[in-house]
């Protein structure tokens, strides 16, 4: 087979499981599983970014998204095995539950219509509004991507401000956790 | 050597100064004792003024500063002076009111590096820039107010509540950075320049997925600001936290909404300067829903807090409305920065002093309640009476600077009458016209009404103790959250500093606002070297 | 590969991403919906990358800066609703994370604490 016919599969078809994955991911209810389709969207995106050529430039921001989920994976299971230690907060008084749940379903119903019908109308308006971008474009001969020497070299020389302020900000974040692990809380 | 250095960190002297402040307090940032803490303070506080200083003198001396990461020219050194003023008051606030706090020294270091993200992010041209220094700032805001709420605050509001909506705001922020960052990739399919002035000089800014970055950034832009119709998560966080938590939240994470605003100012002139009506009709409407929900919500409630949240949303949506005077012909781009700016050192000069005084009052009786400010006007005579020209001047009093930043709003109408009904924009433009007179009469009228509803209480009797105590109403649901509700009026005594403080704030108001008018006039500038009216801009 | 059908894919994805703010109310549900929008907006990076710009670099440090620093944001937030110094458990088994709300305490009048 063609290898671009190949390649061109392999993107549409990323493409299709990135977005499947991601609406199972919302539709289920377990925490966990939520978790475990979000991962396989990561996956996903990562085979396409590869497949986008931008070979280890995706490392590593995937690294940072890596991290991100395993720390949200860490923490949802912990809460769930440590959840059950206090009573659930209550709020208001005894009311009619049947009442109660045909209000909530019909709710639920109206919400989910509106999400779906201004998501649907969005996705059509930018359609239609940009379609003649595409039409005028001049696209690359061959695909060229640049190498990681590049993406550092541009970060050393035109963004250290960027980076000093990153350095801020993890340090800033560094003393937010000591701040909040501390089990004393914060008495006054 | 030095003198090298010195001239590659300009215009970032402030940050110097701040950081520099940050890096000696760490060397007792675990430390909890008293007198660590006062130092901390104090050189936090010299690092802030030193930056308040540096910030104007560099600039007078060194001048205008343009990179590809910044630009750093007039309107820069204000809005730094703003926040870095801001800055001074809300360490202030820090020291009255969370000295005791525990990791009070970690607080003032992550403060001092929030202040420091924002003042890169006022420089900033560069999307990678305004990006990262934003979300750096926000992240700052939010590692300050949980550290802040954190433990039982009040009785009345159950800690999970403060945590939910700390969550819940916080989250909204995020979404706004990430909208801004779909809209940054949107751009980069358009064109590869990398700041909004020069995307729009070149000739891709009419292409259509440029158009749309512009405007989901703009969405991003409302929604950081916590505009209506996404306001609740703002207006459900400040009834909770902790009191320097809101100072923050409205001394500097909303103005730094509306200086997304002076950041998109290129973009937003280029399409509004084309007579587009609907653009024009779409800003109305979001700044008219903010005026008038924040406006009419103020007047329905009883605590404190949330009257001036509600309020502040109407001077966000005011804020707003300058672009749609510049839509309609009727103010140049410099008016509508200059009343952008008006708006929020008016609010911050405000909000500042009489919040001191209403958080104090509010420590005192355990609530925010209305209820509880009762006949404080006929205990505390000199401070009433500075409160309530603060508040008329927030209202629009003539003679104080909040009158000269309504009327500027409407004084191409008050100058030309005629162009209401001109010709020239059609129908639409004559109905749109009309729309921000009346809307901009009813944010008046409403403020004003605010104002005097609460001066009113300041000034009528308290209610005197019972056996019984008082009914009152009920917040909360039965048995959670119950609200404390207005009890007999605790007599107030304020420490000697408020009276100065508040005394300061009000004499400033004063003479910013006799100054203005001395040069609406055509008089003599009464403070020499700054023009109240055009900010020196 | 046709660079239409990838942006119209990326932005299908953003728009899930917002269709999971706007109906779904938990607090993880609303974290999976801003990894959509990231998705959405770094295959709309790479994609004009590949087709419009010969080794384009700037794109890939704006992913990596803001990875960091956006990461960095919601791993606060994350930490902070889920960290048991409070020694409050099940925190959203109640609560309504959506950012708009059509209640009267969200409009008018009083706040209804404890409704939370």
């Amino acid at each position: 087979m063609d290898g671009k016919l190949v390649l061109g599969f392999l993107n549409y078809l990323m493409l299709s499981l990135i977005f499947i994955f991601g609406l199972i991911s919302l539709v289920v209810k377990d925490q966990k599983k939520k978790l475990s389709f979000l991962f396989f969207m990561l996956f996903c995106t990562g085979i396409l970014s590869y497949l986008f050529f931008t070979k280890i430039s995706f490392i590593l921001p995937a690294i940072i998204l890596l991290f991100f989920c395993l720390a949200v994976f860490l923490m949802v299971g912990g809460q769930e095995y440590f959840g059950f230690g206090r009573p659930v907060i209550k709020a208001g008084g005894q009311t009619s539950k049947k009442k109660k749940l045909e209000g909530t379903k019909l709710l639920v119903i109206v919400n989910l219509l509106i999400s779906v019908f201004l998501c649907i109308g969005a996705g059509i308006l930018f359609y239609y509004f940009n379609r003649d971008f595409y039409k005028g474009l001049i696209l690359v001969e061959t695909f060229k991507t640049a190498d990681m020497a590049q993406i550092v070299g541009n970060m050393g020389i035109n963004y250290i401000p960027v980076v000093l302020l990153l350095l801020c900000g993890i340090s800033s974040a560094f003393f937010y956790f000591i701040s909040i692990l501390d089990k004393r809380g914060d008495g006054n | 050597m030095i003198r090298n250095l010195l001239g590659r960190v300009y215009p970032f002297y402030p940050v110097l100064f701040i950081l520099g402040s940050g890096i000696i307090t760490l060397f007792f940032g675990l430390s909890e004792k008293k007198p660590y803490k006062l130092l901390a303070v104090a050189l936090s506080a010299f690092s802030l003024a030193g930056s308040l200083f540096i910030n104007i003198f560099s600039f007078n001396l060194k001048g205008e500063f343009n990179s590809s990461l910044f630009n750093f020219g007039t309107l820069q050194v204000l809005l730094n002076s703003i926040v870095l003023f801001s800055a001074i008051n809300i360490l202030l606030f820090l020291a009255l009111f969370n000295f005791a706090k525990k990791n009070f020294i970690k607080i003032i270091i992550m403060f001092d590096i929030c202040i420091t993200s924002f003042i890169f992010f006022i420089a900033s041209v560069n999307f990678i820039m305004i990006f990262v220094s934003l979300v750096f700032f926000a992240a700052g805001a939010f590692q300050i107010v949980t550290s802040l709420s954190r433990g039982n605050l009040s009785k009345s509001i159950p800690e999970y509540s403060v945590k939910n909506n700390i969550i819940r705001f916080f989250l909204l922020s995020a979404f706004s950075l990430l909208l801004m960052f779909f809209g940054f990739s949107l751009l980069f399919g358009a064109t590869d320049l990398k700041s909004f002035s020069t995307v729009i000089e070149s000739d891709f800014k009419n292409t259509s997925l440029l158009k749309t970055g512009f405007f989901l950034i703009l969405c991003s832009a409302f929604t950081f600001g916590g505009f209506v119709p996404l306001h609740s998560p703002y207006m459900k966080m400040q009834r909770r936290i902790e009191n320097t938590g809101t100072i923050i939240i409205w001394l500097l994470y909303l103005p730094a909404g509306l200086f997304i605003f002076l950041k998109l100012k290129d973009v937003l002139f280029n399409f509004l300067g084309g007579h587009n009506n609907y653009i024009i009709a779409v800003l109305l409407a979001v700044s008219a829903a903010s005026i008038l929900a924040g406006n009419i919500g103020a007047i329905r409630t009883t605590s404190i807090r949330r009257i001036f949240s509600f309020l502040m949303l109407g001077i966000m949506g005011l804020s707003i409305a300058g672009f749609v005077q510049y839509g309609l012909g009727l103010f140049d781009e410099k008016s509508v920065m200059i009343y952008l700016v008006s708006n929020v050192i008016l609010a911050g000069a405000a909000y500042i002093p009489l919040m001191s005084v209403f958080y104090y009052l509010e420590n005192i009786n355990g609530s925010d309640h209305i209820g509880n400010i009762k006949g404080f006007g006929r205990q505390n005579i000199y401070l009433a009476i500075n409160m309530s020209i603060i508040m008329l001047a927030l209202g629009g009093l003539p003679g104080t600077y909040g009158y000269l930043a309504r009327i500027s709003l409407l004084s191409p109408y008050i100058k030309n009458p005629g162009s209401i009904f001109a010709e020239a924009g059609g129908t639409f433009s004559k109905i749109l016209n009309i729309s921000v007179i009346v809307v901009m009469l009813i944010a008046w009228a409403f403020i004003a009404v605010n104002m005097i509803r609460l001066i009113l209480v300041i000034y009528s009797r308290s209610e005197k103790k019972t056996g019984a105590g008082q009914a009152g109403f009920e917040e909360g649901l039965p048995g959670v959250g119950r609200a404390l509700t207005a009890g007999p009026q605790k007599k107030a005594i304020l420490p000697v500093f408020i009276y100065i403080y508040v005394t300061f704030f009000t004499l400033l108001i004063i003479l910013a606002g006799i100054a203005g008018l001395f040069e609406l006039f055509g008089l003599k500038q009464l403070l020499t070297g700054i023009s109240i009216m055009s900010l020196n801009l | 590969m046709n660079l239409q059908f990838i942006i119209l894919s990326s932005f299908a994805l953003f728009l899930l991403g917002i269709f999971g703010l706007s109906f779904y109310r938990s607090f993880l549900s609303s974290i999976i919906a801003f990894q959509f929008i990231i998705f959405s907006a770094t295959i709309n990076f790479f994609g004009f990358s590949l087709f419009l710009y010969n080794a384009s670099a700037w794109d890939k440090t704006f992913i990596f800066f803001a990875f960091a620093s956006i990461y960095l944001l919601l791993f606060l937030i994350v930490f902070y609703n889920y960290s048991m110094q409070t020694g409050v458990y099940e925190l959203d088994v109640k609560k309504d994370f959506r950012f708009f709300i059509f209640s009267r305490s969200d409009w008018w009048g009083e706040d209804r604490i404890g409704d939370d």
